[in-house]
């Protein structure tokens, strides 16, 4: 991950947000959301994982301090990883930190965990206009 | 006699540094070699290391960061030759690659985060009486994300800073509970010399506007950075043992007798010389202590330090050390340590649990073992 050197201005201010989507239903939601052409915000970078249960924690903390100003994990429901269980452990290893990030005083309305089947094309754009707009109204996380 | 001259001319030249200057005096005896924990299990060899870089062929990445700058090579160096000291400075010039540092690198990225994103001290949350007006304060350390990073079942961190409140309470001291960051050990021990001066000036900042006047922890690397490295005037810096060995007479100690052993922090004991106040309190608990058999200034580390490079032999090391201490206090004994980092690490390989290994004594920390032994007078 490469430093971002343009400093966004505040007032046209496009919010850099990271994504990581699993291979087997969030990055497949991704695609049917293009191919039946709906329309997401582009400040939207998706990071392709095998599962969701490989996102660990200091992969979240890196994408802040290169300069994402929000961060989502996308896996598939609870049930229906490929792997079994490697959304739940996600789960579990992501609420800690969020819990982390607490203790250190971060605001963590800038990440989010949600969980995207390959079905809903629809959804993912929807989640994904809904959460860039939120970050939007934040700001930037370094001024 | 006329000597005759060397038929070969050698055409080296060795430029000097300070860091040469700091190992001129060594005489290559191997002291440090024979004692060196990590040796043990590795070719990891500080003579070869200084040999190597007083003749210019540099020092390898492997070597830099298989140093545990645990300090037991000062202390029997014949000179006195600080090889932690030149560790940490050729690990200031040459930097860490980020990759060797354990669990991802998070602790380390945490500090940046601190210093980058949040710009605010730690939130904690502890029971009991709190009092922020108090001059005497409390910093529980990094251990509540410990909780939420170390994927341990049995070990609970929160408990250290929770007993040691719960022994000041029966002091009967209401401790103001400081939001400080991290103290920024790690980042000055791996060479992330910006990370560090951005926690010292923030904490620092933070004690003097605090009005305190005493500051205790319960973490042996806490106690060193704040009492060694910061320059806190005014502010009386003390490790837990200190605080309950001046107090014990507050408190009432009638638990049952028992049998423990204790480890000597590399950060309390060598870095600070503070060997007998905690053998001190855990005595006038009404426990007698069984001594490792390298125990005091001799006392071999715990395995890991700054997070840097867990590996089979930090893992050697920790098993060595519950080898130790299962020897001199017995299967189902006790282990107290007074440093929150060798109660992780030690605690990380005992739930480990391998088919190598089946070890039944417990890893306790000091704070705790007060806590559980004492009443309020």
């Amino acid at each position: 991950m490469t430093q971002v050197e343009t400093k966004p201005q505040i007032e046209n201010f496009e919010p850099t947000i990271l994504v990581f989507a699993c291979n087997w239903c969030s990055y497949a939601g991704a695609d049917l959301a293009g191919v039946s052409r709906l329309k997401y915000p582009s400040n939207v970078r998706i990071v392709r994982v095998m599962c969701s249960g490989r996102v660990d924690p200091a992969f979240v903390m890196k994408a802040f301090l290169k300069g994402a100003d929000g961060v989502m994990v996308a896996g598939c429901h609870p049930g229906d990883c490929h792997y079994l269980e490697g959304n739940l452990r996600a789960k579990e290893r992501i609420d800690k930190m969020v819990e982390a990030m607490q203790v250190l005083g971060f605001k963590v309305e800038r990440f989010r965990l949600e969980w995207i089947s390959a079905s809903e094309g629809k959804r993912f754009a929807q989640i994904m206009t809904e959460f860039t707009e939120k970050i939007r109204s934040l700001g930037p996380l370094k001024p | 006699m006329v000597m005759s001259e060397s038929p070969i001319q050698y055409d080296v030249e060795i430029k000097t540094d300070d860091l040469k200057t700091m190992l001129q005096a060594c005489y290559q005896c191997s002291s440090c070699t024979s004692v060196c924990p990590v040796r043990r299990y590795s070719k990891f060899n500080p003579r070869k290391i200084i040999h190597k870089y007083l003749y210019d062929y540099g020092v390898s990445e492997d070597d830099l960061t298989s140093c545990l700058t645990c300090g037991l090579c000062l202390e029997v160096c014949p000179h006195q030759i600080d090889f932690p000291e030149f560790i940490r400075l050729k690990r200031e010039q040459q930097g860490v690659n980020e990759d060797l540092f354990a669990h991802h690198n998070i602790f380390n990225i945490m500090q940046v985060f601190m210093n980058e994103i949040t710009d605010s001290g730690m939130k904690f949350e502890y029971e009991g009486k709190l009092n922020p007006e108090s001059s005497v304060a409390y910093f529980p350390g990094c251990i509540d994300l410990y909780d939420k990073f170390l994927d341990l079942k049995e070990t609970s961190f929160h408990e250290i800073g929770q007993s040691a409140i719960n022994v000041m309470n029966k002091i009967g001291v209401n401790p103001n509970l400081l939001s400080l960051k991290c103290c920024g050990h790690d980042a000055y021990w791996t060479g992330d010399m910006d990370a560090y001066e951005q926690v010292r000036e923030f904490n620092t900042q933070v004690i003097k506007d605090s009005g305190i006047s005493t500051l205790v922890v319960s973490c042996a690397e806490c106690y060193y950075s704040f009492m060694d490295l910061y320059n806190l005037e005014g502010v009386d810096i003390q490790h837990i043992s200190h605080f309950v060995e001046e107090n014990k007479d507050k408190l009432d100690f009638n638990a049952e007798a028992t049998t423990l052993t204790y480890h000597d922090p590399c950060r309390l004991g060598r870095f600070m010389n503070e060997y007998e106040s905690p053998r001190k309190v855990l005595e006038a608990t009404g426990a007698s202590i069984k001594e490792i058999s390298l125990n005091k200034q001799f006392s071999k580390c715990c395995g890991v330090s700054a997070w840097l490079k867990c590996d089979d032999v930090s893992r050697s090391i920790m098993l060595r050390k519950l080898e130790d201490a299962t020897r001199a206090v017995g299967e189902e004994g006790t282990l107290t340590v007074a440093c929150s980092k060798c109660y992780a690490h030690l605690n990380c390989v005992l739930e480990d649990k391998k088919p190598q290994h089946d070890f039944k004594i417990k890893v306790k920390e000091l704070g705790m073992i007060v806590d559980e032994r004492s009443s309020p007078k």
